[in-house]
């Protein structure tokens, strides 16, 4: 039986000679497509634009199919983007800050007028009140939204949640084993974030002192707008995660500070906009510029 | 101006056809990768100053310059670490008393661009089949055929008679 994957059985016929010296195909491309420093590309171009075999393979290689992106690897490319972009119009976030500002004033103005009309000495304008979160609340569904926050980029499940790990359920007081955490991300990474906030929010109770329960419950009550749960539970993570997830609890932390107009949320957010190396902090910087009231 | 909204969109539409133009330029995946993530996180960055006319063209500018940046420091790490890059490429070889082998290419009609790339990359570049296959997006088993079929097609070539053919050449692989 032949084997397939042996290359000894392609050879030349006898008497026929090929040159070794012709550039590596990735320099001959790189020329092709003019990305070559000028040296390289004098080099090349004094070898190829002369070699018979080098022109006929760049000529034909364009009469192959082009290689594509795998899933895999748009996937890779998609989460090193952990991208946050505010639900603006096609005016960008200028346009929606001073539209939001503006309707502000002109719903308060409103209200003061009828209060003033109604009860002259007592003129207030009613402010809705965020009220504190019970402990590990489990989040209700809520619909998505219709206003300006800031959209989250999903935290992927942590590496280390492998197979292996799963089966091997290691026994430890204060950590949920991979096994446990196992149903809960499997909620989470169908994006069945009412079940994963349940499954999350037991392990939470479970392990009172665990980040990665709190962290993800957090992360899955921002994903269905639930930003005061939220803000309690990534509060909690960031002082019981590990220092892998600890960027990352300080990020959400942030988000959900945010949108709750929490005192301390434009503190978060330069601490991170100011952190070297942060995969965040380009996002906390332009975050921290949006206007929030306060 | 392209909003911030709209940018998950654009990266949907556009991911595939960054990459290609980008491993067209750099050979490498994983180098294709990096790259083409670079392009969209500075899109991101210039979002306010782009607008959608200028897509897909402003990405692949990017992308290419990412290109040139990886080949300018590759070329500077060769020409730090080994004085011979410029060695490595020589001139094509002069005349040989045995058959060129472009020359037998250059002969052999039937031998579509599939075959020609799959032995050039055999023979020339010195690829295994498993790299061929990495290069040109064809299976490994498809490799194999494409350079089994082709080397059948060279010897048919040589072993027909031609008016001008030397004594040398026809007496090759008889």
């Amino acid at each position: 039986m032949p084997d397939l994957y042996s290359n000894e059985s392609d050879t030349l016929p006898a008497g026929v000679y090929s040159s070794q010296a012709c550039p590596p195909l990735a320099l001959l491309r790189a020329w092709k497509e003019d990305v070559l420093t000028a040296d390289l590309a004098r080099d090349v171009a004094s070898h190829a634009e002369n070699c018979t075999l080098c022109s006929m393979l760049v000529s034909d290689l364009e009469h192959l199919p082009q290689p594509g992106i795998t899933a895999a690897e748009r996937a890779r490319i998609r989460q090193k983007l952990p991208l946050i972009a505010p639900t603006a119009r096609a005016g960008g976030w200028r346009w929606y800050t001073v539209a939001g500002a503006a309707a502000a004033l002109v719903i308060a103005g409103v209200l003061l007028t009828i209060n003033q009309t109604e009860h002259p000495r007592q003129a207030h304008i009613d402010v809705p009140t965020v009220s504190e979160p019970a402990q590990t609340q489990t989040a209700s569904p809520l619909p998505p939204s219709p206003s300006a926050e800031p959209k989250v980029a999903k935290l992927e499940p942590p590496v280390d949640l492998s197979p292996a790990l799963v089966l091997r359920g290691e026994a430890n007081a204060s950590e949920p084993t991979a096994q446990q955490l196992a149903p809960a991300f499997d909620a989470y990474s169908r994006n069945d974030y009412p079940l994963a906030a349940q499954r999350f929010s037991q392990l939470a109770k479970q392990f009172p002192r665990s980040g990665t329960p709190f962290l993800y419950l957090g992360v899955t009550q921002l994903l269905t707008n639930n930003n005061a749960d939220a803000l309690f539970n990534l509060t909690r993570a960031e002082q019981f995660v590990s220092p892998a997830q600890k960027e990352a609890a300080s990020w959400y932390r942030a988000i959900a500070a945010q949108r709750t107009d929490a005192p301390n949320a434009s503190e978060l957010l330069h601490t991170i906009c100011g952190r070297n190396g942060s995969r965040y902090a380009q996002q906390a910087c332009q975050l921290e510029q949006m206007p929030y009231s306060n | 101006m392209i909003s911030l909204d709209e940018f998950n969109g654009i990266y949907d539409q556009h991911v595939d056809a960054v990459f290609r133009v980008t491993l067209r330029a750099v050979s490498r995946r994983e180098i294709a990768e990096e790259i083409t993530s670079e392009v969209f996180l500075t899109l991101y960055q210039s979002a306010e100053t782009i607008t959608r006319d200028q897509l897909p063209a402003w990405l692949f500018t990017v992308a290419k310059r990412r290109a040139a940046d990886y080949w300018r420091r590759w070329y500077l790490e060769q020409r730090w670490t080994d004085d011979t890059v410029e060695s490595e490429i020589a001139a094509p070889s002069q005349s040989h008393p045995e058959i060129p082998f472009d020359d037998l290419l250059a002969r052999c009609p039937p031998l579509k661009p599939v075959h020609r790339v799959c032995l050039i990359l055999r023979f020339v570049q010195g690829m295994t089949r498993e790299e061929i296959a990495g290069q040109t997006g064809l299976t490994e088993l498809q490799v194999k055929g494409h350079l089994q079929y082709g080397l059948k097609l060279l010897r048919e070539t040589l072993a027909s008679p031609r008016p001008n053919l030397s004594a040398q050449e026809l007496s090759a692989d008889a």
